[in-house]
């Protein structure tokens, strides 16, 4: 069987790394910390993959995720640093000022894409099917091909077969801003060869509150989800065939103004997302580790536009885009120890994706109506193959990575675009003292052009989309330099990077409500994550107390015309920076575990936007920085069944008035939320 | 507003909604993009070289506000 090597350790919503050998050594780090230190294996076809050490990556575990306490899983993700997010109702995930196709989003091995170009909003995932959440940069990051300039998101559910006999978790929670209600129980049997796990989970809101109470019409949602997990351990202890299903439906309106339009309410019926994966792994007897994922992921969303006339507040117009999306994909992986030194890992991976939108409208000022207005199919096709190396030996460690890639786009069987393209990186860590870690990077990244930047016609909320059969693949060169390290209460990181794009693919306006896109010559992205964890006493005596410090900081200009040294100008949409610190106190008894924690986020302000008008739905508006106060309280009774967790969190608490970036609407003001979680 | 000019090489014509455009591409391959009705040129070949004047538009950038023809393509000769 093959052994497990040495692993870089990641931690949670700080952004530090240190090896696991040293992490237990450290006596004064708590058992929490601990725990989540061995959580450290790269996710590969919704695996763990636990070989090839990675650098530049951080991760959430389980705890972090029901921390936050959001049934929106996009609330979940904005904990990780150099992520931002937009607004509340209507954003994209943004990573380092990147989104869309500029990152790559993977689920359980499957990527997933969204319905249109701003990306994969998260709606369909429950965050209690998530067992942690993993963001990579770097050379470890080529080995999931398009998109990875901005990072790789791998949001994983866990298997382990450790645990037997019947289990299973219930979960109700009430939020006093929208009368948010969810219910979500989780059931799971496994004996020594076979596992059952069955999910569910029904969310309802009402229309949610700005600060002082201001209503928010249309902003309701429902989610609906159901998952389940079969999985079978054969004899030699080591294979393991997997399939897993996720289903969700659910309805998510946009509130009124979104767009700066107070007539146009906007619904988005999500009909269903399905999922399904079927992934196998087995160690072979010359040592090699294989693995593989076939997967699947359809979904139909319609977004509805009614407008109403602006006098009688009538209904005048009702415009319904129905868009399908049908995706699937297979990826094989092989990874091996060649020596004491060196450990490989190839793979290859391919994928397809449709997309189909029709549009129906319905006049009721002139009574008029048309249905299917026009048809469009486009296909995205993208395959790859891989190979990584990773060398260790004393304080030094090297990772090496390359990648090719061939893609192609089809419009109505008439218009297709074919791509290639090379990428790879380099990884040098360098471990002078355990207070002082020296991590460089560089690496090339790429993304093909989706459909509606190339051959496809998207029709969009703000307009009618049409593809540049002339452009080019986008290619990037991150450069990171990461400093961390710890001393005795006090672990650190800091994370310079940058990217350095060619032939960046921009929107550009043709005309009124009609857009293509071109390439810009060169761009550059950069900015810094850091973060601290401080802590001291012990949580069975006196108490633990521990405060972790987050920033985020993200610039981006066009250097066409200067150079990538030259001054430039702002690009668009790079989202202002972000501090967060989290002051916790725990404390254990025997029977109760309470811990309560105050949360400080500062949001800098939004005021480096491009010259003249930016043709997007956010990030166009110049914003104030802000400030906010979260806070909570979580009642552990571990005793009690396989444990119970109340908890009460308090989003907003001073019910402050903002402008978030990007939003025309302000933020959702004062929210208390209880949780109540049993384990059985 | 500032304005600047940048030599432009004619690409090809292109047409959307009823539209027709000019596709033109600068030395850093960048596209150029203006609407074909705005202009009257009777001579415009592939590889034509114009002399454009500029200015910052929107998300992309750029905006052509007027174009004069500098060389003509060997074709077109």
């Amino acid at each position: 069987m093959i052994k497990q090597y040495k692993i870089l350790s990641l931690s949670l919503m700080i952004c530090f790394q240190v090896p696991a050998q040293q992490a237990d050594s450290l006596k004064n780090i708590s058992k929490h910390i601990s725990k989540e230190m061995k959580l450290n294996e790269v996710s590969v076809n919704g695996f763990r993959q636990v070989k090839l050490t990675t650098k530049n990556a951080v991760l959430l575990t389980s705890e972090d995720i029901s921390a936050v306490g959001s049934e929106n899983f996009i609330n979940v993700v904005d904990q990780l640093p150099g992520i931002m997010k937009v607004q509340e109702t209507t954003f994209p995930l943004i990573i380092r000022g990147m989104y869309g196709s500029r990152i790559h989003i993977e689920k359980n091995g499957m990527i997933k894409t969204g319905i249109d170009q701003s990306g994969y909003a998260l709606e369909d995932i429950n965050p209690n099917d998530v067992s942690d959440v993993q963001l990579l940069h770097g050379a470890r990051s080529i080995a999931y091909g398009s998109g990875s300039i901005g990072g790789v998101l791998l949001i994983n559910e866990k298997l382990s077969f450790k645990e037997t006999g019947m289990s299973g978790n219930a979960k109700l929670s009430y939020g006093t801003n929208n009368n948010e209600r969810s219910a979500d129980a989780r059931l799971r049997y496994a004996n020594s060869a076979n596992l059952f796990l069955v999910n569910g989970r029904y969310t309802l809101a009402d229309n949610f509150h700005y600060p002082q109470n201001a209503l928010a019409l249309n902003s309701s949602y429902t989610y609906k989800n159901i998952s389940s997990k079969f999985a079978h351990l054969f004899q030699d202890k080591s294979t393991v065939l997997e399939w897993d299903n996720n289903y969700y439906s659910g309805d998510r309106e946009k509130p009124v103004g979104f767009q700066n339009n107070p007539y146009d309410y906007r619904t988005f019926f999500d009909r269903y997302n399905v999922e399904s994966s079927l992934k196998f792994r087995t160690n072979l007897s010359n040592g090699i580790n294989l693995s593989s994922n076939l997967w699947y992921n359809g979904l139909n969303t319609d977004q509805r536009q009614d407008q109403l006339n602006a006098g009688t507040k009538a209904l005048a117009f009702r415009d319904t885009r129905y868009s399908f999306k049908n995706t699937g994909g297979f990826k094989l992986n092989a990874s091996k120890k060649i020596s004491s030194e060196w450990v490989g890992e190839a793979g290859a991976d391919g994928y397809v994706d449709y997309l189909r939108q029709d549009q129906g409208t319905e006049d009721y000022k002139h009574n008029t109506s048309s249905l299917y207005k026009y048809y469009s199919m486009q296909r995205q096709r993208i395959s790859g193959v891989y190979a990584l190396a990773e060398y260790e030996k004393g304080k030094n460690q090297m990772g090496f990575s390359l990648r090719g890639d061939v893609g192609d786009l089809q419009k109505d069987s008439t218009h297709t675009k074919t791509y290639y393209n090379m990428t790879g990186g380099v990884d040098w860590s360098w471990k002078y003292r355990r207070w002082l870690q020296n991590d460089l990077s560089v690496s090339r990244h790429f993304r093909f052009p989706i459909p509606m930047e190339a051959v496809g016609v998207f029709y969009g909320g703000r307009g009618t989309f049409v593809g540049n059969p002339d452009i080019e693949p986008e290619t990037a060169y991150n450069v990171e330099w990461v400093l961390k390290g710890e001393i005795p209460h006090l672990i650190y990181t800091a994370n310079a990077w940058s990217s350095f794009f060619f032939n960046r693919i921009s929107e550009y306006e043709l005309f009124t409500n009609k857009y293509t896109y071109v390439n810009i010559a060169k761009a550059r992205v950069y900015g810094f994550d850091g973060s601290l964890l401080a802590f001291t006493g012990d949580k069975k005596q006196v108490g633990k107390l521990e405060l972790t410090v987050n920033a985020s900081y993200a610039y981006g200009d066009d250097v066409s015309a200067d150079g990538f040294l030259g001054k430039g100008t702002p690009l668009e949409g790079i989202p202002p920076g972000r501090i967060r610190s989290k002051l916790q106190y725990f404390k254990s008894w025997k029977y109760v575990e309470p811990s309560v924690f105050v949360v400080f986020s500062y949001i800098a302000s939004y005021d480096r936007l491009p010259e003249y008008a930016v043709t997007k739905s956010w990030g166009q508006n110049a914003r104030n920085a802000y400030a906010l106060w979260d806070a909570g309280v979580n009642i552990h009774l571990p005793k009690a069944l396989k444990g119970i967790t109340t908890s009460l969190l308090v989003n907003n608490a001073f019910d402050t008035s903002y402008l978030p970036y990007g939003g025309y609407l302000k933020g959702i003001g004062r929210n208390v939320k209880l949780t109540v979680n049993a384990r059985f | 507003m500032e304005e600047y000019t940048e030599e432009l090489i004619f690409f090809k014509e292109g047409s959307f909604d009823d539209t027709s455009f000019y596709i033109f591409r600068n030395e850093a391959g960048e596209f150029r993009i203006t609407e074909a009705a705005n202009y009257s040129f009777s001579n415009l070949q592939s590889g034509t070289v114009l002399q454009a004047r500029m200015r910052k538009k929107g998300c992309a950038g750029r905006e052509i506000t007027a174009l004069i023809i500098k060389k003509c393509s060997k074709s077109s000769l």
